[in-house]
């Protein structure tokens, strides 16, 4: 049976991965410049997504991304492999997230930097990807363009604890087990955390569809 | 299936995480529940909206600074780690009782044979404060004690 899975997985490619992250580590605690480079291009945007969205601030979140990755540089040759090279990342970035987030409780702000604050997205540096504007109705676009604005709302004004765990899901496409490893809590947690946190939008989402101002 | 269990079902649908029965009741309940409907079209834009939000990117030179931030720092040795889980508490009380049996042996033994028979039980700190007693008894009056009342009383604080 064990034959089998790891079979499947090798087939899959999920172990030629599994392999070439592990090498990659390796020549990484040797102070190979090069695989941590590319450590860095692996995860740079992944981890700057989640930390944007888990601050609401493009400024602040490239501070925290460079301390990411210098706290991962000084701290891999203590990495043991436990967990994956991803969940040990994304669990520094959170820590730093939340230290952040009790730095700046009191000055939270809660305008929104997509509608209030378009100038400013516009001089940041940050690229900006939209997967579906190709859509052929030109009305539809708009209604998906509104509802995304209701969603990005909603997904803000979420504590940390909930938006954490539905960004790694349903952005980052983290396993539950990789969540829980991830932010130190127990998978039912991460289960229940999410069905509340998409519950929330789910509010806004239908108040929106029946024509509420949101 | 009601709608309460329509409701805490309706992301595991969306995920296909429900067995064939498990689905068909699922479907069964929203096709004549006008409210059910309502509530899985809420949640399958939900999860359609989270999943096309558009994503953030650093900024195009993050990598260059990156580098010369790591180039300034220098990595950390590994530290070694105490892996003894719970094995040294199980040691504590047989550590305990050897450091109780040292201090027992080497603790100096008072020679009570050698006193006088009356100064058996003797309690020296009474004695100490009857003496003091006397000599405040015959000691004149001062409002601040002479320096030899320290030192023949031996009083310190």
């Amino acid at each position: 049976m064990a034959r089998d899975s790891v079979s499947y997985l090798w087939r899959s490619g999920c172990l030629e991965t599994i392999s070439a992250e592990t090498q990659l580590i390796e020549r990484a605690k040797q102070q190979d410049e090069s695989a941590f480079a590319q450590i860095v291009n692996l995860y740079a945007d992944k981890l700057y997504n989640y930390i944007v969205r888990m601050l609401g601030n493009p400024h602040d979140a490239e501070d925290v991304l460079q301390e990411v990755f210098l706290r991962a540089y000084q701290g891999l040759p203590s990495f043991d492999g436990r967990a994956s090279l991803s969940t040990w990342l994304f669990r520094i970035a959170h820590n730093l997230c939340i230290d952040h987030y009790r730095k700046q409780e009191r000055r939270v702000k809660t305008v929104s930097i997509y509608q209030d604050n378009p100038d400013e997205a516009d001089e940041g540096a940050e690229e900006w990807e939209f997967p579906d504007t190709q859509t052929p109705d030109p009305m539809q676009a708009v209604l998906d363009r509104e509802l995304q604005e209701v969603v990005e709302r909603a997904l803000e004004s979420l504590s940390p604890k909930l938006k954490s765990v539905l960004l790694l899901y349903d952005m980052e496409g983290l396993s539950y087990e990789e969540i829980s490893q991830s932010l130190g809590i127990p998978m039912g947690t991460v289960k229940s955390r999410l069905h509340l946190a998409r519950s929330e939008i789910q509010k806004k989402v239908a108040a929106y569809l029946r024509g509420e101002t949101v | 299936m009601n709608c309460t269990h329509f409701e805490k079902q309706v992301w595991d649908y969306l995920e296909g995480r429900l067995s064939a029965s498990e689905r068909a009741a699922f479907e069964a309940h929203r096709a004549h529940c006008e409210h059910c409907q309502r509530v899985w079209e809420s949640a399958q834009h939900t999860v359609q909206a989270l999943r096309r939000l558009p994503r953030y990117r650093p900024a195009p030179d993050f990598r260059e600074r990156l580098q010369a931030r790591l180039r300034q720092a220098s990595p950390k040795p590994a530290r070694p780690r105490l892996r003894l889980g719970w094995k040294p508490l199980a040691l504590a009380p047989a550590l305990g009782l050897l450091i109780a049996f040292f201090w027992f042996y080497n603790e100096p033994q008072k020679n009570l044979t050698n006193l006088p028979p009356d100064a058996v039980g003797t309690d020296d700190y009474t004695e100490m404060c009857v003496q003091l007693h006397e000599t405040l008894e015959t000691a004149e009056w001062s409002p601040t004690p002479a320096a030899s009342y320290w030192v023949n009383t031996g009083y310190t604080r």
